[in-house]
């Protein structure tokens, strides 16, 4: 089965926020060296590359790019932009199928950009060249906020889903991202201050976006023969399933057609558990709206019920399943879903100091990209 | 390609050009699928569903359900002006268009039913829509929207 035959062994965090003058190679080499140095490898075990350039500016062979940088010669290296957290996964996928055909031993998976600086410079918030763009950005369809927006229109007329509820999100998972000391957002956050942030996209206002930070992060990826050997706990992949369905909001499929309830229920069946097995969720947030929708999706609370379910503690720590325990997109930083998988993996180690999930043996990903129509569910737990 | 004002570095391809030129001439025209025998969108060389080539476009009166709506109040582009309305318009021959409402402060639902408006053009000479309810700015056409409005005030 995929994930027995390796492990993660190593992962990796920059600091968050403004760096000025620092480019995604520059960062993603930063991270590849901190997740090497906690798996206690070099530069020299690396023989599998799977990265992603920078989309506040894009470049090409950037992959080939990172490897020259940061001092790699591997056998295996491709960029992977599947799409917001759903890319994570897929270069997860890509990192165990490398080791598990013995094409390499050690893979790292890699992810980063100066998002809050480069963006700043580039003066412009998003760019797309995708057909269905030619009929989005005329229209001031633009870019993921105002995607997401539409989305969360449409969710919140279907399923009764308010702007208190999207607000009780935001205020749930800043409570998690005061215990991270990476997080960018760390003060203080109640409903009322969430209500008095700036409108950007109807019914989002600025505190239902991501927080965009210069930033990277990594994981290292070996056999579990070899990961016997290294100091960290191993932490395995027990099961993934995904399903692509549309990139933009033009072509969303709908919500229930996504069918991500079922990629759940598919991912637990293959791991032999149930969702009440599962001890921590670390769950896309590109918006508020998305996580809302994952937990409704996923059962882990009933329709319309998601602002409910974290009033009442749902996401916090101490609950049955604690929610985004690093503060997420929104309040940790935006680096794709490289930070949910690196959260995933301390939790499963138990390294996550004062956000630790206690007794955490099972972990779900819950990875969404595009304009939620890509879509994955992971569950990792010990090797 | 024609480079296209407003929001990134667009270009239209051939297969849209029929799309973009009906617009020059004040028609809203769909492209449909011989094999299939229905429309689909955006347009594309080929059938999304059956991958058949043999395409026809065909005018649409212009006339849908608003799907979802947004009010952007944050600039993107200086050459847009804040706020407006953008739209995810279910057209009647059952394929998903974008829009920008006519009027930013009309309050609009999703459900409301809309209709193309080709006086008041955006600069890539799409058309908006507006709304269109009983009592309203009357089209002309059947109230075929009173079973949204109804959805929409009973829920």
């Amino acid at each position: 089965m995929l994930g027995a035959g390796s492990a993660i062994v190593g992962v990796g965090i920059t600091d968050l926020g403004p760096q000025l003058g620092r480019s995604a190679v520059d960062l993603q080499t930063e991270a590849i060296l901190l997740a090497l140095d906690d798996a206690g490898l070099t530069n020299a075990d690396v023989d599998a590359v799977f990265s992603l350039g920078a989309y506040s500016s894009p470049s090409m062979m950037f992959a080939m790019t990172l490897c020259e940088y940061a001092g790699l010669r591997p056998a295996v290296q491709a960029a992977v932009d599947a799409g917001g957290g759903f890319t994570t996964m897929m270069m997860l996928n890509n990192a165990i199928w490398a080791v598990e055909s013995r094409q390499a031993e050690v893979a790292v998976c890699v992810f980063g950009e100066p998002a809050a600086t480069g963006r700043r410079q580039a003066g412009r918030g998003w760019t797309s060249t995708a057909e269905s763009n030619e009929f989005e950005a005329p229209v001031g369809i633009a870019g993921p906020v105002v995607s997401y927006a539409l989305l969360a229109s449409r969710y919140m007329k279907e399923f009764g889903t308010t702007v208190d509820d999207l607000g009780a999100i935001a205020v749930a998972q800043r409570e998690h991202a005061m215990r991270h000391p990476k997080a960018v957002r760390r003060e203080t956050l109640t409903i009322s201050q969430y209500h008095k942030s700036r409108l950007i996209a109807t019914p989002l206002r600025l505190l239902d976006c991501s927080s965009i930070v210069d930033g990277a992060g990594a994981v290292v990826v070996t056999s579990t023969d070899r990961a016997a050997g290294l100091r960290p706990p191993p932490v395995s992949v027990l099961s993934v399933a995904s399903r692509t369905m549309s990139k933009d909001v033009l072509t969303f499929p709908g919500f229930a057609e996504l069918q991500v309830g079922r990629l759940a229920q598919k991912a637990l069946a293959d791991a032999g558990l149930t969702l009440p097995d599962v001890d921590v969720a670390l769950i896309y947030d590109a918006f508020t709206i998305s996580v809302v929708f994952y937990l409704e999706e996923l059962g882990f609370c009933g329709r319309g019920e998601a602002g409910d379910y974290a009033r009442a503690g749902g996401l916090s720590l101490g609950s049955t399943c604690p929610v985004n325990t690093h503060g997420g997109l929104l309040s940790q930083g935006h680096v794709a879903g490289m930070l949910h998988l690196v959260e995933a993996v301390e939790q499963l180690r138990g390294e996550a100091d004062d956000r630790q999930v206690r007794d955490c043996e099972t972990a779900m990903l819950v990875g969404g990209g595009g304009m939620l129509g890509v879509n994955a569910v992971m569950l990792l737990g010990r090797a | 390609m024609i480079p296209i004002s407003g929001l990134g570095s667009l270009s239209r391809s051939s297969a849209s050009q029929p799309f973009w030129s009906g617009l020059d001439s004040g028609r809203l025209l769909l492209p449909w699928c011989e094999a299939c025998e229905a429309p689909f969108f955006y347009p594309r060389r080929w059938c999304p569903q059956c991958h058949g080539d043999a395409i026809r476009w065909r005018e649409a009166p212009g006339r849908g359900i608003v799907w979802a709506h947004s009010t952007v109040y944050t600039e993107f582009d200086p050459d847009v002006p804040v706020p407006y309305v953008a739209l995810l318009i279910d057209l009647e021959e059952g394929v998903r268009i974008g829009g920008v409402l006519h009027d930013p402060s009309a309050p609009v639902y999703v459900g409301d039913p809309v209709a193309v408006n080709w006086s008041k053009r955006a600069p890539s000479g799409l058309p908006t829509w507006q709304l269109w309810r009983c009592g309203g700015t009357a089209l002309g056409h059947h109230a075929d929207g009173d079973e949204a409005r109804r959805d929409r005030e009973g829920s």
